[in-house]
This record gives structure tokens, sequence and C-alpha cells, in this order.
């Protein structure tokens, strides 16, 4: 246990000190000495971000409901700690039993960004442990990690001994109780990696391959270095939702996080098939949650945390099958303890309006759409499959019911795209300016503002753009000028993403192994929390792009062949890549795919469980 | 129905912040159904006053904090029914009804006394604490730099603390640790904070005290009228 006078005169100078010292309702009091396995859930960012994490809650729970393992919580201290803890020789400790993680068994790091991974090194830093696995012999904890981020390990493949790749619920009860086995007879690492990755589906071991290049910089080939280890590592995907543990509590901060509230998944998966994102393809397919489980879950969840709100959380919560039916189970379930309902995203059809009428029964705010992209071209080559009338409709609904801030969504640097395409997204913000001026003079409620942010688009993983270079730097910053240029309505709020930032997580997304070498010479020359943009440095980056000698060019900005071996080519995240290319072609040809809950559209998911439910 | 708590803030929970404390009281009583009046409006919320706040990072087993309830409960029962749901650190020790007449939290609880648990840099005994404790308080000012954030700007006044102290003592020594015993104001005429105190005894006395060392917990209040 860290020295608790040292971390009392410590907290007395950070700011937010409530940040480190756990304590929260439904943290757990399990004594650590006790337990079998000791796992450290590790979140690479401040606290408050952590927290707002839904996966975090569940694996929490899902661990310390087993008698023989207990899970605690550690985050990246903000600056003001960390300076603090490195003063005052503080190691990296876990929330609740305030023991250094270094003791811990399992030291599990979440992937839920690319710009939390200069905290990954930091962390173990702190934590006195060393970054490179090879480094890390049997004193020292084992280094896994999941999330989304996952499914590309390659850039920190130097530095964690194994990966989980897809859902974990299931996954990490395994490897725990493997652990347990091999603790029990004597621990070796090797032999534990070993058997993990020969025996657990999803796990992988970047220490048991070996990657050997081209001389134009590409992969040649991957080599398995051990027998019987897969070729192919497969995701994990839980099958019944219903069945899969489900948290009947949350841990209550103290202090204010990004979402304050109960986080109810409603289902996992997504159809629409947009053609950006990442999450649509990797989570397939989509699965849904019985009404009656969730309003049993949802009932435990009220009585355990004292929220006031409870928010439907999934990919594209509009989609769920019975929506209306869930919606008014739980207005009038929790209706005298005043618990209201959210929905985080909202989508453009007449489906989400009427809903909305439903919950936001008080309070008039600002609503969000995202067209994504400009024009009907675009938006079919990206798959976006909203049209300018759901627009239209949705706000002349939004301006009648008394909303007045509205707050639109597109990305630039998307594939094909032209300065036609963008002058679109004046055109859209113009038109829904015009949309509530235009309205009879009593139906102009309230001081109209409108926010249009445009992100720099980042090609990822797994999806049909893998192939595509993102704009560069230049490009970007000419796009974000001709746009500039044309919003001169003080009604109209213009804001953009910094590009320089979209550029470094276009390196890291699909980044290979020789990308841990950016990765360490960044955190080496003080790069931490550069998902902050009070805390990103771009100078610093370039000095460690330089020095770490790798091609930028050749991670963010160029095309790739469709035949070209691309680092995460060894995982099957469910679409294959057939359906990738198909997809990836459709959308140079501006053709749009449907949703597939109408129609499988055969993307070669192994026994789906979406195919034949519905049709 | 108005009830009136009286709760202590100990151990790590002393880190939390007043508008901390204001949810987990909210969030606490919705969970143990406690028959809570709320405001009206677009933004419901209980009907819960606390007292001035307690400086971070200091303990207390005397903090108040009055609730509007729609239908009358025991005090009893609400001291019971909270305290199941309340961490460890933070207790109902009692509550009791309580009607306009009853004076508000801030005018009950204008005096804090604290005791402070402080490392002393001087070595021996060099000085005598005690003499130079009474030399200070001999002092007709006592004057502290007080930042206040007006808007974004943060602006430093000088204000004279000597008025707002009513007792500082030394209690014991015990090797290099003072106990210090001292009610001050705590109130919107005057408010002295521990750490204010403990400067002020650096800057005036020949004692150099380690202030990142220093503990303080708020044991008792009182009302204006108490001389000290
Ligand atoms: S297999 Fe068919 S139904 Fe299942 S996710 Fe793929 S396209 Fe959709």
């Amino acid at each position: 246990m860290i020295n608790r006078k040292s971390l009392d005169k410590v907290l007395k100078k950070v700011e937010k000190p409530a940040r480190y010292i756990g304590l929260e309702e439904n943290s757990h009091n399990k004594d650590i000495n006790n337990a079998k396995v000791k796992f450290a859930f590790a979140f690479p960012d401040v606290y408050e971000v952590g927290m707002s994490h839904l996966g975090l809650h569940i694996l929490y729970n899902l661990i310390n409901d087993q008698k023989d393992f207990v899970c605690e919580r550690t985050f990246a201290p903000w600056f003001d700690m960390e300076d603090q803890m490195r003063k005052n020789n503080i190691e990296l400790f876990t929330l609740e039993s305030k023991e250094e993680v270094k003791k811990f068994d399992i030291l599990g790091f979440t992937l839920q960004y690319e710009l939390s991974y200069t905290n990954i090194l930091n962390m173990m830093d702190l934590a006195n442990i060393p970054i490179f696995s090879k480094d890390r012999d049997e004193t020292y904890p084992i280094v896994i990690a999941g999330g989304p981020c996952a499914f590309n390990p390659e850039p920190l493949a130097d530095f964690i001994d194994l990966f989980l790749i897809g859902e974990g619920e299931e996954a990490t009860l395994e490897l725990l109780e493997l652990y347990k086995k091999h603790k029990e007879k004597g621990f070796v690492k090797k032999e534990f990696l070993y058997d993990a990755a020969t025996n657990v589906e999803g796990v992988y071991v970047p220490a048991f391959y070996d990657v050997i290049y081209n001389e134009d910089m590409t992969i040649s080939k991957r080599i398995v270095l051990e027998s019987k280890v897969p070729e192919i590592i497969k995701k994990r995907r839980v099958r019944d939702l219903n069945n899969m543990y489900s948290p009947e509590k949350m841990i209550v901060p103290y202090i204010e996080t990004v979402h304050d509230r109960i986080v109810l998944e409603i289902f996992r998966g997504c159809t629409h098939g947009c053609r950006f994102c990442e999450a649509g393809f990797i989570y397939r397919p989509i699965r849904e949650k019985s009404v009656d489980s969730l309003i049993n879950q949802a009932e435990k969840l009220v009585e355990s945390t004292g929220y006031d709100t409870i928010s439907l959380s999934s990919l594209s919560s509009c989609d769920y099958t019975q929506l209306d039916l869930l919606i008014h189970r739980l207005l009038d379930k929790f209706e005298d303890k005043k618990v209201g309902v959210s929905l985080p995203s909202l989508r453009l059809d007449s489906i989400s309006i009427d809903i909305l009428k439903e919950i936001e029964r008080v309070r008039k705010t600002s609503l969000t759409f995202a067209p994504e992209a400009g024009s009907q071209r675009l938006r079919d080559v990206i798959n976006k499959g909203v049209d300018e009338s759901d627009l239209e409709n949705a706000m002349s609904y939004a301006f009648k019911e008394g909303y007045s801030k509205i707050k639109l969504y597109f990305m630039m640097g998307l594939p094909t795209e032209t300065d036609a395409d963008l002058l679109g997204i004046r055109d859209l913000s113009y038109k829904v300016k015009d949309m509530f001026f235009n309205r009879p003079k009593e139906e102009k409620i309230g001081n109209f503002q409108l926010t249009t942010s445009v992100s720099c688009f980042v090609p990822k993983p797994f999806t049909p753009f893998q192939w595509c270079g993102q704009n560069s730097i230049e490009e970007f910053n000419n796009k974000i000028d001709l746009l500039k240029k044309t919003f001169k309505d003080p009604k109209i709020k213009f804001n953009y993403h910094d590009p320089k930032v979209s550029y470094i997580e276009a390196i890291i997304s699909r980044g290979d192994r020789r990308t841990s070498k950016l990765l360490l010479k960044a955190w080496e020359y003080g790069c931490k929390f550069d998902g902050w943009s009070s805390a990103f440095n771009f100078d610093t980056w370039l000095k460690a792009i330089d020095d770490s000698e790798i091609d930028p060019y050749f991670y963010a900005n160029r095309e790739r062949d469709l035949d070209e071996i691309l680092p995460w080519d060894f995982i099957n995240a469910g679409p294959s890549k057939k359906t990738l290319i198909r997809e990836y072609k459709k959308a140079t040809d501006g053709k749009t795919t449907s949703d597939c809950r109408e129609s499988c559209n055969a993307c070669g998911i192994d026994n789906c469980e979406m195919r034949g439910v519905l049709n | 129905m108005k009830i009136r708590a009286k709760y202590t803030k100990l151990g790590y929970l002393k880190y939390l912040s007043h508008l901390d404390l204001i949810r987990l009281f909210n969030r606490s009583f919705t969970r143990s159904n406690i028959p809570v009046k709320y405001s009206e409006g677009f933004n419901p919320h209980p009907k819960l006053s606390l007292g001035n706040p307690l400086p971070l990072g200091i303990e207390s087993v005397c903090e108040y904090f009055d609730l509007e309830l729609i239908e009358p409960i025991s005090p009893q029962e609400f001291k019971n029914k909270l305290n199941e749901i309340l961490p460890t650190g933070i207790e109902i020790v009692e509550s009791y009804g309580i009607d306009e007449m009853t004076p508000s939290i801030s005018s009950t609880m204008c005096k804090s006394e604290y005791e402070i648990l402080v490392d002393t840099l001087n070595s021996g005994d060099e000085i005598d604490y005690y003499l130079e404790i009474n030399e200070l308080l001999g002092l007709k000012n006592i004057d502290i730099e007080k930042k206040k954030k007006k808007g974004k700007s943060k602006i430093t006044t000088i204000v004279n603390i000597r008025p707002f102290i009513f007792k500082l003592s030394v209690e014991n020594i015990c090797g290099n640790t003072i106990r210090l015993n001292t009610i001050v104001m705590t109130g919107e005429q005057g408010n002295v904070k521990p750490i204010e105190l403990l400067e002020a005894i650096n800057k005036n006395t020949k004692i150099r005290l380690d202030l990142d060392s220093f503990e303080a917990k708020k044991i008792e209040t009182y009302s204006q009228e108490f001389e000290g």
C-alpha cells in the first residue's frame, strides 16, 4: 500500500482531489489480500472521462462478483497529480485499496482512442513497470489490453503482453480462471501466455508472431513463431445479450463526470453500415436486449445509484425495435421518483421525433444532428442514409417544439470529396437558419443559434475506407479556409477540429509494429493527454516522428492497394475483407447499401444472430 | 415539514467539494425513499440547503443541512434511513424538526472550533510556542492576502483577520507535531480558514510550520452570540 500520509499531503495540493480517493457508492470493499487473482483496470485518461465509460462498469462488477477475483481501478493522474506523485515517490495506485498497481497480477488497459496511447506508457512508468513487454518478467503484472482500438493492436505490440479482441465479458473471466490455474501451479509468464493464446478465443499475444516487410515498407508476410498459435485471431462476441452478465450496480462518482446518469445498454452492433464508422463494422451483428430484462435492470440500477436519468445507450438507439414500449414503461415505472429517460443519439427521421416528444417533457435544450456530409452525393458515398427532407422534417418539428439551439455535425476530407460537397455544408446550415426565420412570427420561439461543427476524417481499420489516404494538413486547412469564408452569419457558429490532431490519430490508428517507436519517442519527449487540446503538442509529435524515422505519409496519407497486406488483416472482426472491398467499390461508384435489417447483405459473419431472425 | 440534520465529513471524504456533497445527498434521498420536496420549474431539485462550505481537505463532526419534506417523517427514521445509504465518513449524527422561527444554519454556525495538527520545522526547544502564539494574539492587525475570483480574473485583497480569531492555543507538542485549538469566524461577516491561520503564524512569529503537513478537524460550531 502506498504511504497514506504522503497521499494525504499530496491531495491537499491538487485540483479535484476526489479524483483519486475512490470510496464511491457501489465501489467494492473486498479484502484484496484474500483474492486469488488481482486485476487492475486501467483507463488511460483522467477519472471523469474513464468513469463515464460503460465498459468499465461492466467489467468491474463482473470481476468483483466472483469470489476469487478482485478488480480495482486506476486512471491517468492529471498533470498536477503526476508531478506531486513523482516528487513524493508515490507509485501509480488503485483507488480502492490504495495499492501499488505493480503488486497486481494483471494490469488491463482499455483502448478507447488512439490519442490515449502515450498515457498508457506514462502510467506504466508511473507504476514503475518496464514499458516493453520483453523487459517484464514474472515479478511484474501481465499487461493486457482490450476495447475498440485493440482491433488494430500492432502499434502497441511491443508494450502489451496480451490483447483481447472483441467483447470482453466472457473472455475476461476465462482469462482470469486460466491465470488462477497457472498461479496455483507456479506462474511462468511465457507458459501462461501460450496457454491463453492457444486456448482462449480472441486472445492475441504479439510475441508469438513476427512480421516481415517489403522494401517499399509494406508487409510481406506474418510468421507464427510458436506451434498451434492461431494464425487468424477471431474477435469475441457475446451471442445472447439477455443472458449475458449485466451490472445491477454502477459506481457513482462524487465529482461531476461526463455523464452523470445510468447507462442502460439496449443493444450492441449497428445495421446502418455507414462506411466511415469502425464501430458499425466491428460490433456486428446487432443484438438486442429484451424490454423485460432492460426494465428489470433499470429498476435495480435506479435503486442502487439514485441517479435521476437513464440514458439508453447503443450505437444508434432509435433503432431499438420496441423503443416506444421501452420508453413508456420506463417513464411509467419511475414517474414518482422523477427519473427521466434520455437518448444520446438521434436520427433524422420521424420515429426519433415522436420519441423526443415523449421524453423531453420539460426542458428545451439544444438538439444535435449529424448529416456528416454536405451533399446527397457524398452522403451516398459514405452510406449515411439520410437526405435533406429528413433534416427539414426534423428541423420544422424542433422549431415548432421550441428548440432554438441546433448543432450540426459534419466531416471533411471524406473520400471523393469536392469543393461542391464542402459548400453543401454551408448551404445546409443556411437552410436551417432560413427555416427558422421563415416561420410565422409567433412560432419563432427562443434565440436562434446554430453551431456547425466539422471534424477531419480519419480513415479507420475494418471500414471500407481503410485503404484511403487521409487529406494532408494543408488540404484540410484549405478546406477550412474555404468554409470559414462562407460562414458570415452571426447566428451560425462555425467550429472545426484541429487537423494536426487528426493527422496524429490517423498515423496511429492504421499503424503497424514500427509505429511503436513513434509512441515511445513521443512519450519520452513528454506527450500525454493528447486528446486534450490544452495538452496536445504538435511540435513535439513532429520531433518524435523525425527521430523515430517513420514516414508519416506512409501511414496517414497514402492510398493503399486493395491487395496489400494490412497490419490488422490477421484479425477476423466479423465482416469479411471481401465485404469491405465490395463496399469500397460501391462507395466510389456512389452506390448505397441498405440497412441489413431489411435484407441480409451477406457481410461474412458466421452464424449471424440477425440473419433468419428478421427474414 | 422541515428537518435539520447534523452530519460528519471524515476520512478521505473530506476531499468532497460542496457541490459533490449536495449531489451525494440528493441521490441518497432518492435511494432511501425520503419524501423530499422538489423545487418548481424546468429542472426540479430537492429543497436542500447547506451551511457555509467547509474548506476542501478538512474533516468535521459538525456540519449541518436543512431539508424540506412533503410529508412528515420522524427525525429518527430520517437519520436511520439515510445512514444506511451514506458512505462511511458521512454520517447523520442528529436530526430534528425545525420551523420558521429556527435560526438559519449560517447564523448558528458562524463560528467554528478547529483542532489542528501540524509539524514544525523549528528544531528542539529553540522557541517557546506558547509565548509566540500569545504575542501573535496581542497584535492588533494580522493581515493576510485573500484571493477572490471576480469573473475570470483573480484579485487579491488584504484582510485583517485578528478580529475574527476568538481563540488560538497550543494544546500540546509531541515530537515535532504541534496540536492547536482555535475558534474563528466562518461566516459572511468574516471567514478564516485553518491554512490562513497557519500562514499567519509563519509570517508573524518565529514559529516555522510545515504547511504541507497540516491536518484539521472542525469539532464544534457556535452562534454569533458566542464570545470565545
Ligand atoms: S450477416 Fe447479414 S444480417 Fe448479419 S450483420 Fe452481416 S449483413 Fe447484417
